[in-house]
């Protein structure tokens, strides 16, 4: 078992099974066919034969990709489905989710496998956009493929399948594989930064005290630490991706530079809130305009979803009260965004540059607040 | 899309903006505005679907078809 960007070993290898990638694009060579078994070696050598982890990872797949490829038939054989019956079959794919974060509960289990969560939301986003008619042929080898793609196994970024495959199935020219290239090196060398350097160096400063200065101390290290471990994990993600031909859209753009909540949820951790958005949030918020308690109050209904959605996000990381706590103080924020926006006077000056630098201050104070309710810390206190 | 059809649009989207300022400024990207978002979408396909008769899976739907007034009666007006 390796640590996928957090070893030397991992490195050396990646360099190696990179090799043969670069040498096929250089070549203008299909990469495809090599991807598939570079994925292969990667994800036994990530996962390891040798730990628990990998029936867990065996029995996950073997029931979502028959699934899906269940659900795939039946609905192609079907012009118009039942929702509850689209329903199912999306809870289906969340089920293996949920017993995994249940599990977790109870350390002593140790159920579950890296990556989980993230393989999960691909294989969801899939059974969604077969529901809605927009994936109508999907070979097992393709989908096997984009949800086990080991460069984004570990800790995403979060790719869509039609996406995905548009660039899975390319033969890039020379010239375009010299960028794609080019962007993958520096991705990685920058993520390296990120993380071996501005991550670690948060790391040494942080210290668990609690009283009330060394909390405010820890609030502010804990972001450092937090958005260098992730968004540096996240960069390297996405340079190995391209080296593979694969461009993975980005995880983060500068975050805190963001000028209010809402403005923030673009920007830090993009391919998670953005899947969040397109395929729990609209639904939600489509279903409850068209319910009886809401008709006519269409904004509420777009609120309460907002709410929940979030909720929803912050449980994803795990059932512990201080994710959950994380979710529904960034559903109420955001609530409390939209409220101001519509209702505020001071948001028609938000183009005015001591607006937006008030603006920026403030978001970041409340999105460090967050992450120090995220980080439990607060509730050890 | 006749007359008609393209006033309701534009009165659809001057509710779910908030201003009648996008009447004379079809072409602002009304995400970068900031006069439209995740949940005035949401209440748009609502509307194209209850008001319109147009079925659009959400998933279906990329921004930047939407980003503008003109893109938006452009959406419409191909799926009507």
């Amino acid at each position: 078992m390796i640590d996928a960007y957090g070893s030397l070993y991992w490195f050396y290898v990646l360099t190696l099974i990179s090799v043969p990638a670069v040498v096929l694009g250089l070549l203008e060579k299909p990469l495809r066919a090599y991807s598939r078994i570079a994925t292969v070696v990667m994800v036994v050598l990530i996962v390891g034969f040798s730990t628990g982890q990998w029936w867990w990872l065996l029995g996950f797949l073997a029931f979502e990709l028959t699934l899906v490829k269940g659900w795939l038939r039946y609905r192609t054989g079907h012009e118009n489905v039942n929702p509850w019956v689209a329903r199912v079959a999306a809870a289906g794919a969340t089920l293996p989710l949920v017993v995994i974060k249940v599990g977790n509960l109870f350390p002593t289990l140790s159920v579950g496998f890296l990556g989980i969560s993230y393989l999960s939301f691909r294989v969801i986003q899939v059974v969604l956009e077969i529901t809605d008619g927009l994936i109508t042929v999907l070979p097992l080898a393709d989908l096997t493929f984009f949800v086990l793609f080991f460069p984004t196994l570990a800790s995403g970024p979060i790719d869509r399948l039609r996406r995905f495959q548009q660039d899975a199935d390319r033969t890039w020219t020379r010239d375009e594989y010299v960028y794609l290239l080019g962007r993958g090196l520096t991705m990685l060398l920058m993520g390296g930064v990120y993380k071996f350097v501005l991550a670690a160096w948060f790391t040494t400063q942080l210290d668990w005290a609690v009283g009330w200065p060394a909390t405010l101390a820890y609030m502010y290290l804990y972001t450092g630490r937090l958005f260098f471990d992730f968004a540096g994990y996240s960069a390297m993600a996405v340079g190995a991706s391209y080296v593979f031909g694969i461009r993975t859209p980005p995880n983060f753009r500068l975050p805190f530079a963001a000028e209010s909540i809402k403005d923030f949820w673009t920007r830090w951790h993009i391919s998670l809130s953005f899947w969040f958005r397109d395929y729990l949030y609209t639904r939600l918020a489509m279903f409850l305009m068209r319910t009886k308690a809401f008709k006519g109050h269409r904004t509420a209904a777009g609120r309460v979803a907002l709410a929940l959605n979030m909720g929803l996000m912050g449980a994803w990381h795990g059932f512990q009260l201080h994710y959950l706590l994380y979710g529904l103080y960034h559903g109420l924020l955001l609530v409390g965004n939209d409220v101001y926006e519509k209702k505020s006077r001071l948001y028609s000056y938000r183009h005015h540059l001591a607006y937006r630098l008030v603006a920026i201050a403030v978001t970041f104070q409340l999105v460090v607040f967050g992450f120090l309710l995220f980080s439990g810390h607060i509730l050890a206190i | 899309m006749d007359e008609a059809q393209e006033q309701e649009v534009l009165r659809l989207l001057i509710d779910v903006c908030g201003t009648d300022a996008i009447d004379s400024e079809r072409d602002v990207d009304l995400f970068e505005a900031g006069l439209l978002d995740s949940l005035g979408v949401t209440q748009l396909l609502v509307s194209f679907e209850d008001d319109l008769g147009i079925k659009v899976p959400p998933t279906a739907v990329e921004r930047d078809e939407i980003s503008t007034v003109n893109r938006i009666l452009t959406f419409v007006a191909e799926r009507l």
